[in-house]
Formats: structure tokens, C-alpha cells, sequence
């Protein structure tokens, strides 16, 4: 059975505010619920207080960066294990082995996908880790 | 009165008084009774002593000459004086090193001392090649080739190197190494360099500069795209409006792929682009490819034909670099081909390398412009006019693709008929 993902909670972690608007837009016409914050410092705090399914992060932030951001939300019990997609613009190899070496486990080049691709892979994801949680359950 | 000319005039006076003096002596010793023989004698030692004289005359004109080589000899020597030579190389503002056949300093001059900033004496004995900084990145392996070619009696000229100076500093140099040999028959070599280290400075800054802003220009980009988008999917637009933000798309994807075009260059530039190998399926890699201009084909009525073995199997390079070189190379015969026209793009596989081809039936390259074809921001005449928003930098990301792959390029084009370029890439990619 396709499991249900309606209703999960995403935190938007972005400065640029066209490019975070347009994402809330989409997401919550999607029927998710939807968090944003406009810099990495905002968007740990509201992480760790409100445990959102699924974080999109970007890398290059003012206050406190993507990279930075991950790390620290990596110290946290729960943020240990918290789905991340961070979103960059940078697409060349040393940031991204830089992304993955904080902790990093999914990437998207802003430039290089539309609205559309980004929805289906945030969907994709909340799927896959919907079904590693209900797996335990069976 | 040079000394030869002087000894040449003693001995034809000697000769001519010996001469003289014989023909009196047997004269007295001899009287001829004979009036008529006595006469001819007479005559015979006349001429003798004429063709003394002439012998001597032409001899003298000669020592002249000689005396005048000799001095002009002198005055060269004067000019040129191994002292001159030595001058000239002690203090030329190009540094100068010279080394035996293995790269061991033997003498440097005053210029290449400050330019190691070390005592003149202080590198003799060193190994020149030891200060030569080996480009990881660089797959031409320029630095490790030239004590080869050095020994084998080559010319290296105007290399762009980076040196590493005995207190640690780095420079970039134009290098040129040539061979001579010394006074005991010795094959030796002398190196010049020339400072580039604040050009490059300048170039690296530019470059980093352009990296930068094409990144920051990304995000406005996406953010464009991405509510261009959201306008599209809202489904309230009359038709007049969904036409113009069918061309606002159009212009942000412009922008976005000039923007990529001005990273990728970048990249290159920086010497940061890492080759990433990787097995490539080559069939659909291309049929890719031949897609992606499928569209823009169809809209100029332009056929694109492709030539390639039913099963070209993989290849291991890098598709990034495959992608920039093909994708580049088809674009522009498509874009740069009038309506109605035919492109070709044929792929073959040798043992060794494949062989990429593609033609088209275009304006061409003016003849006058083919030199230039491949340098940055370069467009040839004609395509400045047919095609308005080129960047000039396809060419040049193509061939420092290439560059990085170890392939080759060439081309062949005649104005108002066509060109066609051909790309050979290793199958045995080195990593």
C-alpha cells in the first residue's frame, strides 16, 4: 500500500525569499504543512522544536550556513536522524563531498530543477522514510 | 704595416739582391766574349728580377688584404669579447641558468639569482627540475617531459610552469629551455624564465570573481523559474498571458545556461575541474544528446542525422566533459545551420580511441577567423550576426574538455558550405 504522506510537516530552511515562497506555495498546495525560516540559525531552533518530517536546506545562508546548520542539528538526539535535503547552487564535487561529510545524505542543484522534479523528489522521500518506519511495525 | 706584409717584402728584396748579386759574380767569373750572349744573360736576369718584382707586388696587395681581415677580425673580437658575452649574460634582466644534461645548475646570472631570491652561488649543484611544481591536475604531464626532451636535443619553449623557490614561494614562469653546447664539446642547456606570476594573480582573480557572480546570478535564476512555474501551473491565464510567460521562460533558461557556460569556463580556468571517470553507455548517452536539440532541429527544419555502430558499448570517461564537448559541437551545428539544412553526427570506434564527427551544411567559419576558432568569448563574423546571443565560450570549453581528457580536435569549414569537426577521445582513459 502506498503509504500516506498528507499532512507531513516540511521545514523550509531558505534565504532567498522568491525561491523559499515559491517552494511553500507548491508544497502547500501539495496539502503539506509548511515551515520556513530565512536563515540557519531560525531554522535549527525551529527544527528542534518542532521536529518536522523532512528539512530542505540551504548551503549558503547569512547568520549561520547550510553546512553549519547540519552539523549542529547532527549533535541533537533526534536531529541525529532527521531527513535533510539540502539545496545549493554550488554544484561542483568539493562542496557536495563537503555537504556529505556533515552529514548530508541528499543534494539538489536549485538551478538545475524545476518546482515540479523538486515536489516529486520531496515526495519520494517522505515515502521512503515513511515505509522505514512502518517497517519495524510489521 | 701588418708583420707579413713587412717579412714578404724582406724576402723579395733578398731574393732580387741575391739575384743581382749572382749575375755579377758570374760575370767576372765567367766574362762572355760573346757581345750577343753577353746581351741575352743581361736580359734573362732583368726579367727574373721583374717577375721578382711583380711576385713581390701581388704578394704585398694580398698581406694588405689580410692585414685589413685581421684588423677587422680585431675590431669583432673587440665588439664581441667573451668578456661582451659574459657581460650580456651577468646582467640581462631575463633570468639565466645553465645546466648539464641532467638539469644541474652550473652557473646562474644575476637576474635568475634575485628571481630565486638566493646568492648567485648558492643553487650550483641543484637540480634545476627539483624547483619545477608537478600540476596534479594537469594530464599532459608538460613538467615530467621536459628532462626527456631536453636530453634528447629538443627545444622547450614559452611553457607556463609553476616554480617553488628555495624559501617556499611559488611563481608562474614562461619557461624556455635550449641546448648548446660548452668550449670542451659538452652538451649543455640554458634556461630562461619570465615572470607571470602577476598575470596569472589577475587572471586567477577574474576567474574567481567570474565563479562567484555566476554563482549568485543561480539563485535569482531558480527563483524566476521556479514562479514562472507556479504562474504556469495556476491554469488562470488568458492566452496572451501564457505566451508571454512562455518567452519569460525562455529567457531565464537563456540566462541560466550562459550563466552555466560562464562556470563551466571557470572551472576550467581555476583548475579546479576534477575528472570524474565512470563507465558511460554510449548509445543512449548520445541519442541524449541529439535530443536535447531536437526541438530547436525541428522548429529551422533542420535534419539531424546520426551514424553510429548499433552497439558502441561503454566508455569510461568522464560524462560531464562528454556531455560540455558533444552537447557544444551539435549545438552549433544546428543553431549555425540555415533553415532547411542537414547535420550529421557520426560516431566510430577504433582499438584505441573513438571518433567523434559532425557535419553540417552551416554558414561556415570565414577563413580569416579559423585561427581564433577555439579562444574565449571569440565568435566568427558571420556568427555574430546569425546568432545574437552566443557567449563565444563554447568552443573553448569544448577544447579544454578535450584538453582534460587527452583527445584531440580539428576541423574543416568553408564559408557558406559547412563544417566539419572531429573529436578523438581515448578509450583507455588514463585514471
Amino acid at each position: 500500500m502506498e503509504p500516506d504522506i498528507t499532512a507531513r510537516t516540511i521545514l523550509i530552511v531558505e534565504d532567498d525569499t522568491e525561491l523559499r515562497e515559491a517552494l511553500k506555495t507548491a508544497l502547500t498546495y501539495e496539502k503539506f504543512n509548511v515551515l520556513v525560516a530565512d536563515n540557519g540559525e531560525t531554522g535549527l531552533g525551529m527544527a528542534l522544536d518542532k521536529h518536522p518530517d523532512l528539512i530542505l536546506l540551504d548551503v549558503i545562508m547569512p547568520r549561520m550556513d547550510g553546512l553549519e546548520t547540519l552539523k549542529r542539528l547532527r549533535e541533537d538526539a533526534w536531529g541525529k536522524k532527521a531527513p535533510v535535503i539540502i539545496m545549493t547552487v554550488l554544484d561542483d564535487l568539493e562542496k557536495i563531498a563537503e555537504v556529505v561529510s556533515a552529514g548530508g545524505d541528499e543534494y539538489v542543484i536549485k538551478s538545475d530543477v524545476t518546482l515540479g522534479t523538486l515536489v516529486g523528489k520531496i515526495k519520494a522521500r517522505l515515502k521512503r522514510e515513511t515505509e522505514l518506519l512502518q517497517k519495524p511495525h510489521k | 704595416m701588418s708583420g707579413s706584409g713587412i717579412r714578404a717584402l724582406f724576402a723579395s728584396l733578398g731574393v732580387c739582391a741575391l739575384l743581382v748579386a749572382g749575375a755579377l759574380y758570374a760575370i767576372t767569373i765567367y766574362p762572355l766574349a760573346d757581345e750577343h750572349l753577353r746581351e741575352a744573360f743581361y736580359v734573362a736576369v732583368f726579367a727574373v728580377i721583374a717577375l721578382v718584382t711583380v711576385v713581390v707586388h701581388q704578394s704585398l696587395r694580398l698581406a694588405m688584404n689580410a692585414r685589413s681581415i685581421a684588423k677587422d677580425m680585431t675590431k669583432n673580437m673587440l665588439m664581441y669579447s667573451r668578456e661582451f658575452f659574459s657581460e650580456l649574460y651577468r646582467g640581462s634582466p631575463v633570468p639565466y641558468v645553465v645546466v648539464d644534461l641532467n638539469g644541474t645548475i652550473e652557473s646562474i646570472n644575476l637576474a635568475a639569482a634575485r628571481f630565486f631570491g638566493v646568492a648567485q652561488q648558492a643553487l650550483d649543484g641543484k637540480n634545476v627540475y627539483t624547483f619545477f611544481v608537478e600540476d596534479k591536475n594537469e594530464k599532459t604531464r608538460t613538467v615530467s617531459l621536459i628532462p626527456e626532451y631536453f636530453k634528447r636535443g629538443k627545444y622547450v619553449s614559452d611553457v607556463e610552469l609553476e616554480l617553488k623557490r628555495p624559501d617556499g614561494a611559488m611563481r608562474w614562469v614562461l619557461f624556455s629551455l635550449f641546448p648548446a653546447t660548452d668550449a670542451e664539446g659538452k652538451r649543455k642547456g640554458m634556461l630562461t624564465f619570465v615572470d607571470i606570476t602577476k598575470q596569472k594573480q589577475v587572471d586567477k582573480a577574474k576567474t574567481e570573481f567570474v565563479s562567484l557572480a555566476s554563482h549568485q546570478l543561480r539563485t535569482p535564476i531558480s527563483g524566476m523559474k521556479w514562479n514562472i512555474e507556479l504562474l504556469e501551473t495556476t491554469g488562470a491565464l488568458t492566452e496572451t498571458q501564457a505566451a508571454y510567460v512562455v518567452k519569460i521562460k525562455k529567457s531565464a533558461e537563456r540566462m541560466d545556461s550562459l550563466v552555466a557556460d560562464f562556470l563551466s569556463v571557470s572551472k576550467l580556468d581555476l583548475g579546479t575541474f576534477v575528472p570524474e571517470y565512470a563507465e558511460v553507455t554510449l548509445q543512449s548517452f548520445f541519442q541524449g544528446v541529439v535530443d536535447e536539440y531536437d526541438a530547436l532541429a525541428t522548429q529551422k527544419s533542420v535534419r539531424i542525422h546520426t551514424d553510429w555502430p548499433a552497439d558502441m558499448g561503454t566508455l569510461r570517461t568522464d560524462a560531464h566533459l562528454l556531455q560540455m564537448i558533444t552537447s557544444n559541437l551539435l549545438g552549433n551545428a544546428v543553431k549555425y545551420t540555415v533553415d532547411g539544412g542537414d547535420v550529421r553526427f557520426a560516431v566510430s570506434l577504433e582499438r584505441d580511441q573513438m571518433t567523434l564527427s559532425i557535419t553540417d551544411t552551416g554558414i561556415g567559419i570565414p577563413a580569416a577567423d579559423q585561427d581564433m576558432l577555439f579562444s574565449k568569448l571569440f565568435r566568427a563574423s558571420n556568427a555574430r550576426s546569425l546568432v545574437t546571443d552566443g557567449t563565444g565560450l563554447g568552443l573553448y570549453i569544448v577544447k579544454e574538455a578535450i584538453r582534460i581528457l587527452g583527445g584531440t580536435i580539428s576541423f574543416t569549414s568553408k564559408e557558406g558550405e559547412g563544417s566539419t569537426f572531429v573529436v578523438t577521445l581515448p578509450r583507455h582513459a588514463r585514471r
